[in-house]
């Protein structure tokens, strides 16, 4: 397996402040990898000492085979960032902008082509004057000018339109088809959970848990919430589908189940038996979400604990 | 250095389009040199120095500032994740303002004409004096723009531009009654060097190699350990 990042425990502080605290991490090559957490978790940090724009107090971290803070001029080129918080100068114009940055990498996208992908073509004003999502999109796009093999994009959808939002996510999407490992940040569940293949959730300077997206969101069986119309009895329940069910009401009843084929079917049954009616079948599968409230606040507590 | 040319030439437009940039670096130094020719100084004793204070204001003021207010707004940070790297931006720096003062000194050599100013012909030397001078005061100004903050660094670089301008102007006029041996102290410090070499190509006082190899030096090493010590960030 081809790591493009491997970072071990890396360690960094501001002034007292742990920023980072055993921060380990790897992201295999071409994949789309998230990197969730709350505000102040150690990510933007984390990406900076990737970037060899800060050094780490303790710990070894390497990118594309090299350690960026000594020898990021080497893998400078094969790289794209976009930062959170402006970064581009604001008297140039977009064009301009694009053109620059293209001229400091051996290859680039077209930058006509580039322009209308991120719907920038046409725009002649300077950079002080762009919208929140049109910064945002042209920050993108000085981002992947210079055919990176490895993109880091800090939030990268933040005060775009959901027009915006959507062409974004299929130049990420396009990014890895060209081979391209994109590290994403993001607060947007959704966005994660569509986008990416791998995902680690970062709390107070640390990885807190780190796997496939799908893995994180599927439990071993996947829970269903059924409601009946009539009350139903707990006997011919069980009679039916054995006791992997609890009984909420005497109406609902949630039952964990390996297959929801044979549970349809079991439903069904019933349904028949006792001449009722289904009126929801709810799967209560994880999203991104719950797994990234339940492993922070799990982090929270541990820490308030240890505190104790 | 097609990176370093690249940026230094989009500076030079971004300059261009800002108007206080072009009253700093462009209006200011007609009026300190219109001013002067029209006293007693006269216009031989007021080129050398205006080229001084127009050379000062680009090189370390308009550069200083800038490029601090850039590093506030993470533009540098984000320069720096590219391929050009800490020393090119310094020195596409450093390309850019030495266009711009090129343009800047040829406008004051046709006001200074215009004003009945004869030169002699080793006033050519002057540009490439002031290039070589620029690289010392770019190298203060970057020096000082990437270790502070903005604001701290805007107090510095015009404190800095009052000391080095009083070093050139107290040093080197013809009602100096300071001591050789302070002038030529005056002389190692760029400012003062340079206004000594230049009133030298105008034929006021004579050459001093004291003051054109502290130069040299500072031109050298300067630059250089500006781009050792720049941070991109706050």
């Amino acid at each position: 397996m081809n790591f493009v990042i491997e970072a071990d425990d890396l360690t960094k502080s501001y002034s007292g402040n742990v920023a980072l605290d055993h921060f380990s991490l790897k992201v295999t090559e071409g994949m789309i990898f998230g990197l969730l957490g709350p505000n102040g978790a150690g990510k933007t940090t984390a990406i900076e000492i990737m970037l060899g724009l800060r050094s780490s107090d303790s710990g070894s971290v390497k990118v594309l085979g090299e350690n960026p803070e000594k020898k990021y001029h080497l893998i400078a080129p094969k790289i794209g960032a976009m930062l959170q918080e402006g970064g581009i100068n604001p008297g140039l114009k977009p064009r301009e902008a694009v053109k620059l940055y293209s001229s400091f990498y051996p290859q680039s996208h077209d930058i006509d082509e580039l322009l209308e992908l991120v719907d920038l073509t046409g725009v002649n004003t300077n950079v002080r004057r762009l919208s929140g999502g049109q910064a945002q999109s042209l920050s993108l796009a000085l981002a992947v000018v210079g055919k990176p093999k490895l993109v880091f994009l800090d939030e990268p959808t933040v005060g775009m339109d959901p027009r915006a939002r959507r062409r974004t996510w299929e130049l990420i999407k396009t990014l890895r088809e060209s081979g391209s490992t994109v590290v994403l940040t993001t607060h947007l569940m959704d966005e994660a959970e569509m986008l990416c293949d791998e995902i680690a959730i970062v709390s107070k300077g640390k990885v807190i848990v780190q796997g496939d997206t799908k893995s994180l969101t599927t439990s071993d069986g996947e829970e269903i919430e059924v409601e009946f119309q009539n009350p139903v009895d707990s006997e011919i329940i069980e009679s039916v589908i054995g006791n992997s069910f609890r009984q909420i009401t005497p109406n609902i009843i949630l039952i964990e189940t390996k297959s929801s084929t044979l549970l349809l079917k079991q439903i069904a049954d019933i349904a028949h038996e006792t001449q009722n009616m289904v009126i929801k079948y709810d799967s209560l599968s994880k999203k991104l979400e719950d797994v990234f409230i339940e492993m922070t606040s799990e982090s929270f507590e541990t820490e308030i604990g240890d505190e104790q | 250095m097609r990176k370093i040319f690249a940026l230094a030439i989009s500076d030079v437009k971004i300059t261009a389009r800002r108007g206080e940039a072009l009253i700093l670096n462009l209006v200011v130094p007609i009026i300190v040199l219109i001013a002067l020719a029209n006293t007693s100084t006269g216009v031989i004793r007021a080129m050398p120095f205006s080229y001084l204070q127009a050379v000062l204001a680009t090189s370390m003021v308009s550069l200083g500032i800038t490029t601090g207010f850039d590093r506030r707004f993470r533009v540098l940070v984000r320069l720096g994740t590219t391929p050009l790297g800490r020393r090119g931006l310094v020195f596409s720096k450093i390309v850019s303002l030495l266009i711009l003062q090129s343009f800047q000194l040829i406008i004051l050599s046709i006001v200074g004409l215009a004003l009945g100013w004869e030169p002699e012909l080793k006033w050519i030397l002057a540009i490439p004096l002031c290039w070589l001078a620029s690289c010392s005061f770019a190298g203060i100004a970057l020096l000082i723009a990437g270790r502070v903050k903005a604001e701290a660094n805007l107090g510095l670089q015009n404190l800095l531009y009052l000391v080095m301008i009083g070093i050139a102007g107290i040093g080197f006029t013809e009602t100096s009654s300071l001591p050789d041996s302070v002038r030529d102290i005056f002389r190692i410090i760029p400012s003062g060097g340079l206004h000594s070499l230049l009133r030298y190509l105008a034929g006021i006082e004579a050459f001093s190699p004291l003051a054109f190899f502290s130069l040299l030096f500072f031109s050298a090493t300067l630059p250089l350990i500006a781009a050792r010590k720049f941070s991109f960030d706050e």
